[in-house]
């Protein structure tokens, strides 16, 4: 076996945690984060209609929080989104870092 | 010499492959964003919950605060490769964007806010601050830091 293949070898078996950290449910979180907040709202809207329909909060109050829970579902997609970037950047600096430094250990004496 | 170019060759590649790969894909993490969003929570809930008062008792306090949470969005604006986070703040701050941006001219508007929308408002603006929070959390590490609802 030669020294490239053991360089390879050896950044495979470092990849393989930072890989499956990244990639591991990352989609469903992301789902099962947004499908479980709209349920959350959509209950939310009936209780804040039959506030309104008894008097308890203004017309005015009750578009503002109809607003709200929108941007509050923007302020989610874009956490999520964020955190996603952010994972990104370790795993790829973390892949870089391995790189190097198994190159170092594997070409230099 | 053929082998001494084509190593050049390599090293100059490899170099220029890390230097884009090394581009940044999101602003670091930021101790004094956290801060800023952490301690503008807790001001911003206070004063809701104080919204039952007339709006003309705390217009100063209001005033105040509002630049603050300007300032918040301007330093998030200002951070390069922050738009996610700057946009955050906008949404927070928008005049006509449900959240505190927009209590504040409710308030104004009617003189107070009822009990019912203040409990429900006060939750809102938690939940919001608590997005901003937890995206600038996990720029640092990974960070479960939302509940579902």
């Amino acid at each position: 076996m030669s020294q490239f293949d053991d360089f390879i070898d050896a950044v495979k078996e470092g990849a393989t945690p930072l890989v499956s950290d990244f990639v591991g449910g990352l989609r469903d979180e992301a789902l099962n984060d947004i499908t479980s907040f709209l349920a959350a709202k959509a209950r939310d809207l009936q209780e804040w209609t039959a506030l309104l329909a008894r008097g308890e909060i203004t017309q005015l109050e009750f578009e503002m929080m109809v607003k709200g829970a929108k941007s509050l579902l923007e302020l989610r997609g874009l956490r999520i989104a964020g955190v996603q970037l952010a994972r990104l950047q370790r795993l790829r600096d973390g892949i870089i870092n391995l790189v190097i430094d198994k190159a170092l250990g594997t070409f230099l004496p | 010499m053929q082998i001494s170019n084509r190593f050049r060759q390599a090293v100059i590649t490899l170099a220029a492959v890390l230097a884009v790969a090394c581009a940044p894909l999101i602003a670091g993490y930021s101790l004094e964003a956290y801060r800023y969003a952490t301690t503008l929570k807790a001001e911003t809930l206070t004063l809701m919950a104080e919204a039952d008062e007339p709006f003309a008792q705390h217009a100063e306090e209001i005033r105040t605060l509002r630049t603050r949470l300007l300032a918040a969005q301007e330093f998030a604006a200002g951070m390069p490769m922050n738009q996610l986070s700057a946009r955050q703040w906008r949404i927070m701050n928008d005049p006509d964007g449900g959240l505190a941006g927009e209590f504040w001219v409710v308030w104004e508007r009617q003189g107070t806010i009822s009990t019912a929308a203040r409990a429900v408002q006060i939750q809102q603006v938690s939940s919001g601050f608590d997005e901003i929070i937890c995206l600038e959390a996990n720029k640092e590490k990974n960070t479960r830091c939302v509940p579902a609802q």
